[in-house]
């Protein structure tokens, strides 16, 4: 009888990989184009918030308490050994992601970095990541690394899609009309479609490098120079993603 | 009962993490006065997380 480890298993492309990248696909194209032909209102910044910014204090307790809860839980499910490599690496990556944006809302009690980002949000990427990480996991054990991460990437793009409109609507932070320097015209309720997008290429690429690591057979030093290491580099590569497909919406003229 | 309630932890948390952003989003968008995003929210949510758990059990 023909066996195959876990790993040959792993890192096979399946026929649900496939379909699942087609449906990422159809969806991310569905939210363009949809979002292009319904003209949806942006908050004018009169609406913004309210007069006290209470809601955006709990925001940030609550983003810490998650991500407290989220490290214990894993250290109960998944043991001391995944808890290291999955925990400050997915920080790292929250905190690169989120260092350049400077459209945060500046009464935050915790700053981070030269524009003042919320460090609530970037506990907020750990929480998600590792939630997903797991749902992932349990929805379907047979599915590919590769499957798992367009699962995760898609589920959080439905996170994503009415938390950030009212976010923004809140004034929690603002968006510019141009991204990576070209205009943007499709949006969300104010909401560039690209965001939503980025949280798929986030989200997704998150996943499957933690699925690898999780599968290699590095010994746990090794797994956890790796897992802070590459870090960098896979923001640069959703950088990378993001600003190829911000280019190509500008030329399709969406 | 507390051993129950440990359990209940280990298999529901990160489905509960989820439910949490769909439920401050809910929160806020009330208290802000966006029915609109609210109800979005409540739409949303209430195709996801069933599905998750169906799916996740």
């Amino acid at each position: 009888m023909h066996r195959v480890n876990r790993e040959q298993y792993a890192s096979r492309f399946q026929g649900s990989t496939i379909i699942l990248i087609l449906i990422a696909i159809i969806t991310i194209s569905m939210l363009v184009v949809g979002l292009k032909l319904i003209p949806t209102p942006a908050p004018s910044s009169e609406t913004f918030g309210l007069d006290n910014w209470i809601l955006l204090h709990v925001f940030e307790v609550l983003g810490f308490v998650a991500l407290s809860m989220s490290i214990v839980h894993s250290l109960r499910v998944y043991g001391k050994e995944q808890t290291i490599i999955f925990f400050p690496s997915c920080f790292l990556y929250g905190l690169l992601l989120e260092l350049p944006f400077s459209s945060y809302n500046q009464n935050a009690w915790i700053k981070v970095g030269p524009y003042g980002s919320m460090l609530a949000v970037v506990a907020g990427w750990c929480v998600v990541n590792y939630a997903l990480f797991f749902i992932s996991k349990k929805i379907s054990c047979s599915l590919s690394i590769i499957g798992r991460g367009v699962l995760s990437g898609l589920i959080g793009i439905t996170i994503d899609l009415p938390l950030d409109p009212i976010a923004f609507a809140y004034g929690l932070w603002y968006w510019e009309p141009i991204f990576f320097g070209y205009p943007i015209a499709t949006t969300f309720y104010g909401v560039p479609v690209i965001n939503f997008i980025n949280w798929f290429y986030t989200i997704s690429l998150f996943i499957m490098f933690q699925g690898y690591l999780e599968r290699s057979v590095y010994t746990l030093k090794t797994k956890f120079l790796i897992s802070i290491l590459a870090i960098p580099l896979l923001a640069v590569a959703v950088l990378v993603i993001s600003y190829t497909t911000v280019y190509v919406m500008f030329l399709l003229g969406v | 009962m507390k051993k129950t309630l440990v359990e209940m932890f280990d298999s529901i948390f990160p489905l509960l993490a989820i439910s949490g952003f769909y439920i401050i989003s809910l929160f806020t968008a009330i208290l802000i006065g966006r029915f609109d995003l609210a109800l979005l929210d409540i739409l949303i949510a209430s195709v996801i997380l069933p599905t998750i758990y169906w799916y996740g059990r």
